[in-house]
């Protein structure tokens, strides 16, 4: 089965993505696909490439892109929400005058209609963190 | 990439439920949800619109945006219908605890009871936002 998966919660903030984080650990290890995460809102927080964990069994960041890695998942921040907050990469970044790249491996900016494609092509959505 | 995706959308119709429950101008959560409503509404999918909770404020009369604030919302729902999305639908049991009616609210509205909730999701193929 294909799972969609969108996390609109900030790891600083929540619970949220912890649980996510082990749900997905959970439906790879029992032979489902999780061909891509979105996310949305708060949750553009769990890309920030120079965040900085003084606790090293729990870094909320590297842990994606190393599942990503791992499984080939394709981690996806939207862009609108990510540029609200301050987060800029690539050409998104250079339009609003900044050439930095805060985006950790593994992560892209693209739009809400990347989210909208993953969740019309899984059998089953899954959002972690209270949208509204 | 905008075309490829509208074109696998209409490919691929799923029936989308969106459920506003947590008050407005409270950061840009409602914004952003409504920003998705709108990007699955604009693939050509069909989407409901559900307001419970404290998302029944979301269409109170009387809203006054502020200079410098945020957008009044309600502006953004009234909007909804140019993308074919049809009336939201109220839970009338959320507007009676808060000591409102149909009639505190802005635009026409379709009211559903609480027990009939379940069914209409189980309607759905896809929930967002509850």
């Amino acid at each position: 089965m294909k799972y969609a998966i969108q996390i609109n919660a900030s790891p600083f903030a929540s619970a949220a993505c912890d649980t996510a984080y082990r749900f997905v650990e959970a439906v790879l290890a029992a032979g489902h696909e999780v061909p891509r995460i979105f996310f949305y809102q708060e949750g553009i927080h769990n890309a920030w490439r120079k965040a900085s964990h003084p606790d090293a069994g729990h870094d909320a960041v590297l842990r994606w892109s190393a599942l990503a890695e791992r499984h080939g998942i394709d981690l996806v921040v939207c862009v609108s929400a990510a540029l609200r907050r301050g987060m800029t990469a690539g050409p998104a970044g250079e339009l609003q005058g900044a050439a930095t790249n805060d985006l950790a491996d593994g992560f892209r900016l693209s739009g809400l209609g990347q989210s909208v494609e993953a969740m019309l092509e899984c059998d089953r959505f899954m959002q972690f963190g209270r949208v509204s | 990439m905008r075309s490829f995706h509208a074109i696998r959308a209409r490919i691929l119709k799923k029936k989308w439920l969106f459920v506003f429950s947590a008050a407005p101008y409270s950061g840009s959560a409602s914004q952003e949800l409504l920003d998705q409503l709108m990007t699955v509404a604009a693939f050509d999918q069909p989407v409901t619109l559900l307001l419970l909770d404290d998302g029944v404020y979301h269409l109170r009369q009387g809203q006054q945006a502020v200079q410098g604030g945020p957008r009044e919302i309600s502006r953004l729902f009234a909007a909804l219908s140019m993308l074919d999305v049809p009336e939201p639908l109220v839970e009338q049991e959320s507007l009676h605890e808060r000591g409102m009616s149909i009639h505190d609210l802005n635009q026409a509205v379709q009211l559903v009871q609480r027990p009939t909730i379940s069914e209409l999701v189980s309607r759905h193929d896809l929930v967002v936002g509850l």
